[in-house]
């Protein structure tokens, strides 16, 4: 799979297989095409050539809405979460679609049991029961990110792609997102994008490194960690 | 004589030569349009009465002054200029830091100011321009008869177009301004005062608009609404070519003028339609013109106004209150104001729903309210419908012609989605002017009130106003649940992070269009019900200066809020009846008091009344909070 | 060493959110001095509000002893302060000479053109190509060569490795060498440690919007652990 932009290749001839289950972190330095191979496996971007299979069925050409729909959901690398709304109402807007409420023009979400039910369990699972009213705007920065991750797991997706959780937070929410990452990888597909090492050592079974638009290494990562010319793409080497 | 496809060979040429003279018009009025959109991210809704300016402003010279035309062609660019490079500097420039949305709408009201204060100071009618002595007279082809004068306007345009083509292209203050539309932060951290180049090229647009002017002063019609008139058309021209590309601009407004030549050869009804149905195929083959390649980035977004608390009680009881309030206003003010207002209002509240929930601030709302118009008033009249059956005609005729032009606009966003539904609505608006069952300019009168359901007589004041207030506290009923509603709360969403409802799994293109179907279909059971109380429907109901009160109506009120449009409507309709004794003036006032909604409260009146009353409410709850036990800490994060 | 550019208490915001928390640095004429940290620790963040291209800031930025926090991005750049910013910013539609003559001049000490073609020969080959035909690597290229023009005394240059090749980033590395003999001072942003140890002089670690460590060449081996879990690695 490649994609081009002005001719210029942000991503080359990268060939990626996930493994159902599997928790797998995408590693290398800025610029290496993390991002833009989440945007095309997510159909944000449209490949230049190649195919994207999911389950042994060809996606290439579906929107972003209808990957989302086949359980394949991801979260943003600056966070995503609806500012104006409430974080009730975030993590609502998540569990809409499931519950077929979502082209009712009339009525009121509220009044579907289950709906409730099940949004009052994201909240409690992921610590905003005190905080549920208030706007998302108001919430810390790490807050907001456990809140995308939050709306994301309430999709119950079969596979996540998480575009760099750790972003941005400070060390004691690094641990807690990365429990919580931990928790939901239960039963579910993850691919993780992050460049805090000790994050992806501690979660990830294997990690693909990207360096320029290419693959370079992929396996366990105490494996592939030491692999000298890993480290010299990644560190740029010691002299 | 020979033929073309049955047409004399003389009227093809003279046509064609017409054609290219207005092309000529169009590109030197496009360019500068082009140039500023590709600066300042603004549609320059300013331009039509720039360009006016010029040519009033030719006159005004030769007639008061005694100077010529020639020194005229020279001064009158440098004067538009000036008042542009001000108009940037000291009101413009206040928005430029948030959504370009609202620079257009400044320079939006900016030009029903000049266009009424030029109305005031010159009256309506035409003013006479001659051709400078210098140019009089023509020659004589062989096929036609070429007038010098209409041979220089040819000549200076194609001047002015290369020039500005040349400054841009290649030389070094143009590859500033290259630069700066691509990214003007770097070009500032350059050492390059962007502020001042912005004001510079605003006044260079200005200019070329007031070129424009003064060269049309002696073959058209010089009067203050000249402008308006052409500005419609060139935003088509500019859409055509590319939003911001210079070269389009050029070509796009002399294939507009050609193709409207040729058609008034062939098919003199639909000259006026032609540039708008060139666009719409232009876009639905390519989407950003034939061009334009930049996709204009999002700009920050004003958030909507929301009170931290709201219980259903107090939803109730605010509904209820503007319920009865509206019941027994008859005993105190003119039913006729109230029923104008109510229709408004429930027209603005549809308009609402999209440009405050949806982000797609339409500039053709005026078609559904129109197109319902004349469908009910015909289904009332021609075929004796009763008044129930004819507004539903009317509703559902708005909510199809929502579909088609909802396909066609909601596949672009912000400016663009603005020009592209304006010009929409333009063809429609010639469509009315044309079509037989219309009634032309005089529109369908007298419309039969009738009997609803059969039996409940409307012609009776007391039952008519209380169906008008039924239809629109039913249609303001709705909304209001709508918003709230699980499709509302997607609508919110899609505003607030739009790949994100994406990845949620919301087919976001979906949303918008049923978003668009549904305020067309609400802005059509307006227009039917204004028909029926009105018994007319006529022209001012589709054309764009409808669209441009409606958004007067809801930002001042505020957009983005429930109760914003309605109080917006009364306010204008108020102003509109009460100060009609004015004239002219009403137009400036008009205008005046949306500039100032824009630059000092931009949130609209409801708006900034939530925001004030939701931050004492946000200041009560850390009292409340930190107050009693005083060991609340908020943790970590 | 005369101190040139002294930043004090600095702060930041993003719209309400605040971004640089009192950054406290200063740099020496001559020096190459790097700022490191990970993703989103607020290096990129520093050199942009050193540039004023932030919507709001407060605090102190002195260069030579003037105060320029309350000045606009261009008064800044005209005072002699050069910036070439993360992603090279180069225009696509400007040709590379286009791109290269852009920044007007701000003293009369600027590089020659032949000069900067010389330093650069891929540029001289691709002058009239449009900015964006060229390779990663040329582009940044053209990104440092356009601010050499201008007679800056002082260059910020944020993240001049990103996303190239290992070849590339030796030619660049090459190049700030050369810099530094013609008497530049250089603020690095950086995240290739490599990079950082073979040029700076000194090296300022980023963390969450504040400066939390320094540490000078002479000590970079003995402190290399340290700094990679400053950068998460």
């Amino acid at each position: 799979m490649s994609i081009a932009f002005n001719g210029f290749y942000a991503v080359k001839n990268v060939d990626f297989t996930l493994h159902e289950g599997a928790l797998h972190a995408v590693i290398g330095p800025n610029g290496a095409g993390k991002t833009t191979l989440f945007n095309l496996l997510t159909k944000f971007l449209q490949p230049t050539e190649g195919q994207i299979f999911h389950r042994g069925v060809e996606v290439t050409a579906l929107k972003p809405a209808a990957i989302a729909r086949q359980g394949v959901v991801r979260s943003f690398q600056i966070s995503a979460v609806f500012q104006a709304l409430t974080i009730r109402e975030n993590i609502e807007l998540a569990l809409l679609r499931r519950s077929g409420l979502q082209w009712r023009l009339l009525g009121n979400a509220r009044r579907d049991k289950a709906l409730v039910e099940r949004t009052e369990q994201v909240l409690e699972q992921f610590g905003f029961t005190r905080e549920a009213d208030i706007a998302a705007a108001e919430l810390s920065y790490g807050r907001k990110r456990v809140l995308e991750l939050a709306t994301t797991v309430a999709t119950d997706p079969s596979v996540l792609l998480l575009d760099e959780p750790m972003a941005g937070l400070g060390r004691e929410d690094i641990d807690r997102v990365a429990e919580l990452i931990q928790t939901t990888a239960k039963g579910r597909t993850i691919l993780l994008v992050e460049h805090n090492m000790q994050v992806v050592s501690r979660l990830a079974e294997r990690i693909t490194v990207m360096a320029r638009g290419q693959i370079l290494a992929e396996g366990p990562y105490s494996e592939v960690s030491s692999r000298p010319d890993v480290i010299a793409a990644y560190t740029g080497g010691t002299h | 004589m020979t033929t073309i496809f049955g047409i004399p060979m003389a009227l093809l040429y003279a046509q064609l030569l017409l054609g290219i003279i207005n092309g000529a018009f169009y590109a030197t009025l496009s360019l500068g349009l082009a140039v500023i959109f590709g600066m300042m991210g603004i549609a320059n809704f300013a331009h039509g009465a720039l360009y006016m300016m010029g040519a009033v402003g030719a006159w005004f010279m030769l007639n008061t002054l005694g100077i010529g035309y020639w020194p005229a062609l020279i001064l009158c660019p440098l004067v538009v200029g000036a008042f542009g490079m001000l108009l940037e500097r000291f009101v413009l420039r206040r928005v430029s830091h948030i959504d370009h949305l609202y620079g257009m709408l400044l320079t939006f009201g900016i030009a029903f100011i000049v266009q009424g204060i030029f109305r005031f100071w010159f009256g309506s009618a035409g003013l006479p321009y001659a051709i400078p002595s210098l140019l009089t007279g023509g020659v004589n082809l062989g096929f036609m008869f070429l007038p010098y004068y209409r041979a220089w306007v040819i000549v200076a345009s194609l001047g002015v177009c290369f020039l500005t083509w040349f400054a841009i292209e290649k030389t070094r203050l143009g590859a500033y301004l290259r630069a700066a539309t691509e990214n003007s932060k770097l070009v500032q951290a350059f050492g390059i005062n962007v502020p001042v180049m912005i004001m510079l090229v605003y006044g260079g647009g200005a200019a070329l608009a007031a070129f424009a002017g003064v060269l049309a002063a002696p073959i058209l019609q010089v009067n203050p609404t000249m402008g308006a008139e052409v500005l419609i058309v060139i935003f088509a021209v500019v859409v055509i070519g590319g939003l911001g590309s210079i070269k389009g601009a050029i070509i796009a407004g002399f294939l507009a003028g050609i193709a409207e030549g040729l058609t008034k050869a062939f098919y003199p009804e639909a000259s006026t339609t032609v540039v708008f149905l060139l666009m719409a195929f232009v876009l639905v083959v390519m989407p950003t013109g034939l061009f334009g390649t930049k996709t204009q980035a999002a700009a920050t977004s004003v958030s909507l106004p929301a009170l931290a608390h709201e219980s259903a009680f107090m939803r109730w009881a605010l509904f209820g209150a503007m319920a009865i309030g509206l019941a027994i206003a008859p005993l105190f003010i003119y039913p006729a104001f109230l029923m104008k207002a109510m229709t408004y209002a429930l027209f603005a509240c549809a308009f609402n729903l999209m440009a405050g929930y949806g982000k797609l601030v339409s500039f053709g709302h005026a078609m559904f309210l129109g197109t319902a118009g004349y469908v009910t008033a015909y289904a009332a009249k021609t075929w004796g419908l009763s008044p129930e059956l004819a507004i539903l005609a009317g509703t559902a005729s708005a909510a199809v012609l929502g579909l088609v032009a909802g396909w066609l606009c909601t596949r672009s966003s912000g400016v663009y989605f603005a020009m592209i539904s304006l010009a929409l609505a333009q063809m429609i608006y010639f469509l009315a002017l044309q079509l037989p069952q219309t009634g032309g300019e005089d529109g369908i009168q007298s419309v039969p009130r009738g009997a609803l359901f059969g039996f409940i007589d409307l012609s009776n004041p007391t039952t008519l106003y209380l169906f008008v207030l039924a239809v629109f506290l039913g249609g303001f009923l709705f909304l209001s649940c709508l918003i709230r509603s699980p499709f509302g709360q997607i609508l919110k969403a899609i505003r607030e992070h739009e790949p994100r409802a994406q990845s949620l799994g919301y087919s976001t293109d979906r949303y918008k269009l049923a978003t668009f179907v549904i305020s067309a279909a609400l802005s059509g059971l307006a227009g039917s019900t204004k028909v029926i109380v009105t018994q007319i429907a006529s022209l001012t109901d589709v054309h764009w200066s409808m669209s441009g009160e409606v958004i007067l109506m809801t930002f001042l009120g505020g957009v983005g809020t429930l109760y914003g449009p309605v109080l917006g409507s009364f306010v204008v309709v108020a102003m509109q009846n009460y100060l009609s004794a004015l004239g002219a003036w009403v137009t400036v006032i008009q205008g005046a008091v949306f500039v100032i909604c824009i630059l000092t409260f931009r949130r609209g009146i409801v708006g900034e009344l939530i925001t004030f009353v939701s931050a004492r409410q946000r200041e009560k709850d850390r009292r409340g909070i930190a107050m009693p036990a005083g060991s609340k800490v908020v943790t970590g994060t | 060493m005369a101190e040139i550019l002294k930043v004090e208490s600095l702060d930041a915001w993003y719209g309400e959110s605040k971004v640089l928390h009192g950054v406290d640095f200063s740099l020496s004429a001559g020096e190459v001095v790097t700022l490191l940290g990970r993703n989103g620790a607020g290096k990129s963040t520093t050199l942009k509000s050193i540039m004023g291209l932030l919507p709001t800031r407060k605090g102190s930025v002195l260069y030579r002893g003037e105060q320029l926090i309350d000045a606009q991005p261009f008064e800044i750049a005209r005072k002699g302060i050069a910036y070439c910013p993360e992603e090279r910013g180069i225009f696509a539609s400007l040709s590379v000479r286009e791109n290269l003559m852009l920044p007007p001049k701000v003293s009369a000490n600027g590089m020659a053109v032949e000069d900067i073609l010389t330093l650069f020969p891929n540029l001289r080959e691709r002058i009239d190509s449009p900015g964006t035909k060229l390779s990663g690597g040329e582009q940044q290229m053209l990104a440092l060569a356009r601010i050499l023009r201008t007679g800056a005394r002082v260059l910020l240059l944020d993240e001049p490795t990103e996303g190239l090749a290992p070849i590339i980033i030796k030619q660049i590395e090459a190049t700030i060498v050369k810099l530094k003999e013609l008497g530049f001072t250089i603020l690095l942003v950086e995240q290739n440690v490599g990079f950082a140890q073979a040029l700076a002089d000194r090296n300022y670690i980023v963390e969450t919007g504040a400066i939390v460590d320094e540490v000078a060449a002479a000590d970079f081996d003995r402190r290399l652990s340290s700094i990679q879990s400053y950068l998460g690695l």
